[in-house]
C-alpha cells in the first residue's frame, strides 16, 4: 500500500535533555489508513518523539501537524481532543476501576464529566453514559475482553492489559493511534492476534504509528517503516527497502 | 441493667452528635481529596480554622478592644448562621484554591508540604495578630443558633446537634450523587494514574482543582459548626496538626474512597475519644460518675466493641469457630463493662493517674494500629466503581 495524504506531519522536531540531543531535527510523514513502524536501536529517540507528539513533552523546536491543525506544545488532554492517542509500553490501566469503566472513561466530551452538568442537566449525562456504555462494550467485543467488562482492571493478565490499552485508545475515536511497543511482554500467540487485530483496524480506516523492537512483526506487518538513530531519521520506506538500507544495517550491527 | 435516657444524657448525646458530625464533615472533605483523587492534604486544620474564624467574625456583634483585658477582633457583622456557613465555605475554598494552583501542577508531595506549612503559619498568625483575631484570647460572644426564638440552653444543644446532622446528611447526599457520576470516575482515574488519565484526554489539573477546592469548602462548613457549637474559637488547642491527623485516622478507619465509610469512621473514632476522655476523667477522681453516666458509657462501649469485633475478628473466625468468636466477644464485653462499673468504687493509684492522658492516647493509637494491620481497607471499604449502572451488563 502506498501512502497518499499524510495525516501526521512532523517538521524539524528537536528535543534536548541537558546536553543529550534526544531528537535532533526529525521530519516524518505518517499516511492515513496505514501502519507505520518506527524502529531504531535503544536511545534512538523514538519514545521521546512519541512523547512530544502526544504532548507529554514540549518540543524545543519544530512543528507537529495533525491534518491542518498545528498541535506541538499543546497539553496531552487537548491533543487527545485533536485526535491523537497514545498507548503505553507498560500498560497503565486504572487498577481499581472495572474494565468497562476504563474504556468509557476514554470517551471524549462526556457531559457527565463536567461538574456543572451533573446539577443542571443530569438526564443528558445519563443518556450519554448509556450510549457510551454500549459503545465501550462493542469495542471490548472487538478486542476480546467483553467477558471481563465488570472485573477490576488489576485482575487482567499482562496481555489482556495490552488489549485494554488498545480498547481505551479506540474509545477516544482517534485519527491517529500511537502504539509504544505493543508487542513487548506479550506471548507469541497473543502477539499474532494483536497484530492481526491492528491490521483489521487499519483496514477499517484507522491509522497506526508504532514503535516496535520485534523485527519480524515490523517487517511483515507494517506498511511503511521509519528508522531513527541517535536522534535523527536515517531511513524510511517500504519494509523491503529499509531491510537492505546500508545505513540501517550499520546502525543496528555496526554502531 | 436498665438503660434509661435522662435529660443529662440527652445533652451529652447532642454534644456527641454535634462533634461527631463536625469531624464527619472534615473526613468527607478529606475523602473527596484523598480517597477519590489521591490529593494529600496535610493541612486540614487550616481550612477548619478558616471556617471557624470566618463564622466567628461574621456572626459576632461588635466587640471593641478593652485595653488590658481583650485586644478585640475583626467583625461586628451580626450575621445569621446560614450566611456564616456560606462565608466559611467560601473563605476555605479560596484558601484551597490559592494553595492548590501552584502546587497541584507539581508532584503529590508538594501539596502535602504546602498544606502542612499553611496550617502552621495560619495557626501562628491566629495566635499573634491580636487586633484582628483576638490572639490567644480567641473570639467570644458568638451567638448560639437562632437566638430570636429564645430556646433554653438544653434546647440549643439539641438544636445544634440537629443542624449539624442535617448539614452532614445534605453534604453526604450531594457527595454520594456526584461520587457515583462520570466526574468521580475521572477523579479516581487521576488517583490511579494521573499521566494515563491526561493522555486519555482528561484535564487532570482542572478536576484535581475542583476536588481539592470542594473538599476545602466542606472543611470550612465544619469550622462554622464548630464555632457555633463551642460558642467561641481559640487558636491554641483546636487547630493543631493533631486535628489534621485525627481526621486522617478517621478516614483510614472508616474506609478511604467510600463516603459512608468516612462518616462511619468519624463517628466510631469520635466515640473512642469520647469514651476514653470520660474514663480518664472519672478515673482521675476529679469527678465521681453517677450510675447514669456509667450507663451511657457502657452502652457506647458495648456498641463500639461489637462493631469492631464484627469487622476485625468475625471475618477471620467465621470459618474456624463461631463458638470461639462468641466466647471471646462476650469475654471482652464483660471485661470492659466491669472495668467501667469499677469506676464507681475504685480510685486509681497516683502513678497511674499521672499517666492517664498518655495511656488514653496509647489506647487510641493501638486501635489504629490494629485496624491498619487487620483491616487496611477500613470498616466500610471502597466498592468497585459502577457508574449509574444498576445491574451488571
Amino acid at each position: 500500500m502506498r501512502p497518499e495524504e499524510p495525516i501526521l506531519r512532523i517538521r524539524g522536531l528537536r528535543k534536548a535533555f541537558g546536553g543529550i540531543r534526544a531528537v535532533d531535527g526529525v521530519d516524518i510523514d505518517v499516511a492515513a489508513k496505514t501502519i507505520t513502524g518506527l524502529i531504531g536501536p535503544n536511545g534512538a529517540g523514538k519514545t521521546t518523539l512519541f512523547n512530544m507528539v502526544c504532548g507529554l513533552y514540549a518540543p524545543d523546536d519544530g512543528e507537529i501537524w495533525l491534518g491542518d491543525h498545528r498541535i506541538d506544545g499543546l497539553p496531552p488532554h487537548l491533543i487527545v481532543q485533536e485526535g491523537i492517542v497514545k498507548t503505553w509500553q507498560i500498560p497503565r490501566e486504572f487498577r481499581n476501576l472495572p474494565v468497562l469503566d476504563n474504556v468509557i472513561l476514554a470517551a471524549r466530551a462526556h457531559p457527565g464529566e463536567q461538574l456543572v452538568n451533573l446539577l443542571i442537566r443530569p438526564m443528558s449525562s445519563r443518556r450519554t453514559e448509556r450510549r457510551l456504555e454500549r459503545a465501550a462494550l462493542d469495542i471490548l467485543q472487538i478486542v476480546g475482553l467483553a467477558e471481563l467488562a465488570e472485573e477490576p482492571a488489576k485482575s487482567l493478565s499482562g496481555g489482556q492489559k495490552k488489549l485494554l490499552e488498545l480498547a481505551r485508545a479506540l474509545m477516544t475515536d482517534p485519527q491517529l493511534i500511537l502504539l509504544d511497543e505493543p508487542m513487548a511482554g506479550v506471548n507469541p500467540v497473543l502477539a499474532t492476534r494483536l497484530m492481526a487485530l491492528i491490521q483489521s483496524l487499519r483496514d477499517a480506516g484507522h491509522t497506526f504509528f508504532l514503535i516496535e523492537h520485534d523485527m519480524e512483526v515490523v517487517m511483515s506487518r507494517c506498511d511503511r517503516i521509519i528508522v531513527m538513530h541517535e536522534g535523527r531519521k536515517i531511513a524510511e520506506g517500504l519494509p523491503a527497502e529499509v531491510r537492505r538500507d546500508p545505513a540501517v544495517l550499520e546502525s543496528y550491527l555496526g554502531g | 441493667m436498665v438503660f434509661e435516657v435522662l435529660p443529662g444524657d440527652i445533652v451529652e448525646i447532642a454534644a456527641f452528635l454535634s462533634m461527631a458530625s463536625i469531624f464527619a464533615l472534615l473526613t468527607l472533605g478529606l475523602n473527596l481529596q484523598w480517597g477519590h483523587t489521591g490529593l494529600f492534604n496535610a493541612g486540614i486544620a487550616a481550612f477548619f480554622a478558616l471556617g471557624a474564624y470566618a463564622a466567628a467574625i461574621l456572626m459576632t456583634p461588635p466587640s471593641p478592644p478593652l485595653p488590658g483585658v481583650y485586644p478585640g477582633h475583626l467583625g461586628g457583622y451580626s450575621m445569621p448562621f446560614l450566611v456564616a456557613v456560606g462565608g466559611s465555605a467560601l473563605l476555605a475554598a479560596i484558601a484551597g484554591l490559592l494553595i492548590a494552583i501552584p502546587t497541584l501542577r507539581l508532584r503529590a508531595d508538594y501539596l502535602a508540604i504546602a498544606t502542612l506549612g499553611l496550617s502552621e503559619v495560619l495557626r501562628l498568625y491566629l495566635n499573634n495578630d491580636e487586633p484582628r483575631t483576638g490572639g490567644t484570647y480567641g473570639i467570644y460572644q458568638i451567638p448560639k443558633l437562632f437566638p430570636e426564638y429564645g430556646f433554653t440552653p438544653h434546647q440549643v444543644e439539641v438544636l445544634t446537634a440537629v443542624v449539624a446532622v442535617i448539614l452532614l446528611v445534605v453534604v453526604l447526599a450531594l457527595l454520594q450523587y456526584v461520587g457515583s457520576s462520570p466526574w468521580a470516575r475521572v477523579l479516581k482515574a487521576v488517583r490511579e494514574d494521573e499521566d494515563a488519565a491526561e493522555v486519555l484526554g482528561k484535564d487532570t489539573f482542572k478536576v484535581k482543582l475542583q476536588a481539592f477546592v470542594i473538599g476545602c469548602a466542606i472543611m470550612g462548613v465544619a469550622g462554622s459548626l464548630f464555632t457555633v457549637f463551642l460558642a467561641f474559637v481559640e487558636p491554641v488547642t483546636s487547630f493543631r496538626p493533631l486535628t489534621t491527623f485525627t481526621v486522617w485516622a478517621m478516614l483510614i478507619l472508616g474506609g478511604s474512597g467510600n463516603h459512608r465509610g468516612a462518616v462511619f469512621g468519624a463517628f466510631l473514632f469520635w466515640s473512642f475519644e469520647w469514651i476514653t476522655v470520660r474514663v480518664s476523667l472519672f478515673a482521675g477522681g476529679t469527678a465521681r460518675p453517677s450510675f447514669d453516666q456509667i450507663d451511657l458509657m457502657m452502652a457506647v462501649v458495648t456498641i463500639e466493641t461489637i462493631i469492631l469485633l464484627w469487622f476485625l475478628l468475625w471475618p477471620r473466625w467465621r470459618k474456624r469457630s463461631i463458638g470461639r468468636f462468641l466466647g471471646v466477644s462476650a469475654a471482652i464485653l464483660a471485661a470492659e463493662n466491669l472495668l467501667l462499673a469499677s469506676l464507681l468504687f475504685v480510685r486509681l493509684p497516683p502513678w497511674l493517674l499521672e499517666r492517664l492522658a498518655l495511656i488514653r492516647l496509647m489506647v487510641v493509637g493501638l486501635l489504629i494500629v490494629l485496624i491498619v494491620m487487620y483491616r487496611p481497607q477500613g470498616v466500610i471499604p471502597e466498592r468497585l466503581q459502577t457508574i449509574w449502572r444498576e445491574r451488571p451488563v
